[in-house]
């Protein structure tokens, strides 16, 4: 017989947000509405329209709450959901990361930079992660920004190595934070308002 | 302050809809007023305008502020000044 761990909802608090662990089918029907909003599909390099539920879910990693997780979003004054956080822990002390900000209110409002930097808090603290990488896609431009709020360095482009519905392949960069660079980094962000 | 990196500020404070005096000059991501998210499409869609083509991936992940872009503006300057002089007569 195979049983599985249930485990408890992780939580975390930033000023505006509440972050909560969700299950992959729980991720899938609440952010299943984008899949018709043309910018925010275009932003993941996806195209919009035509999604059934089930195929939608299997973008989804299996998020088992030790390794992978999903960290929904919600406001905290009226309890919207605006977006969600993948992460994957992976050998080595590493960590990669993913946001998606499906409801466009919320873009240009500092929402994945004051979220990530809860989160980076959680991995490098609670998690004992050493590296936090993540790939954006080169052209888009918002989410290149919030790897750079946040003091990630650049270390190198991967050419057309993203599945893309718009080209033959979407160059991705590579960002990445570690610890020690966090640390000394996480004074001034929180002074200049980006972790809020 | 040399005319390329007022440029820079100018294209910066055009894109983001404020006045040069609000774009310092050493201005980064982090301190200019509203370089957010949405105001980093804007410049980098201006910049693009600007030098007529498409930022590289590495161009894009080297702008964190206005001296990043000054550098970008100075080379695709100093490539048209190489180009023209290249060129062969009349074709310049």
């Amino acid at each position: 017989m195979r049983i599985r761990l249930r485990r408890r909802p992780l939580r975390i608090e930033t000023p505006r947000f509440r972050l909560r662990t969700m299950t992959r089918r729980q991720v899938a029907r609440a952010s299943f509405h984008w899949t018709t909003d043309e910018a925010v599909m275009h932003a993941i390099q996806t195209k919009a329209g035509g999604w059934l539920l089930r195929r939608w879910r299997r973008r989804f990693p299996r998020c088992d709450n030790r390794a992978s997780f999903c960290f929904g979003i919600w406001t905290r004054s009226d309890d919207q959901f605006v977006g969600y956080h993948i992460i994957q822990l992976q050998r080595g002390k590493v960590a990669f990361i993913g946001i998606v900000i499906g409801d466009t209110n919320w873009w240009g409002k500092g929402a994945a930079a004051e979220t990530r930097s809860a989160l980076v808090d959680y991995l490098f603290e609670a998690k004992g992660v050493d590296r936090v990488w993540g790939t954006p896609f080169a052209r888009n431009f918002p989410s290149v920004y919030n790897y750079q709020r946040l003091n990630f360095t650049y270390e190198g482009t991967l050419r057309r190595h993203a599945r893309s519905d718009f080209a033959q392949g979407a160059d991705v960069l590579v960002f990445a934070l570690l610890r020690e660079e966090w640390l000394a980094s996480r004074k001034t962000l929180k002074s200049s308002g980006a972790s809020q | 302050m040399s005319d390329k990196r007022l440029a820079a500020v100018e294209m910066i404070a055009g894109a983001l809809g404020c006045a040069p005096s609000d774009v310092p000059p050493d201005g980064t991501v982090a301190t200019v007023p509203g370089w957010d998210s949405l105001g980093h499409v804007k410049i980098l869609l201006t910049l693009e305008t600007e030098l007529g083509r498409l930022l590289t991936p590495g161009e894009i992940a080297a702008i964190r502020g206005v001296m990043d872009i000054d550098r970008i503006l100075a080379s695709a300057d100093a490539a048209r000044e190489t180009s023209s002089i290249i060129a062969p007569p009349g074709r310049a």
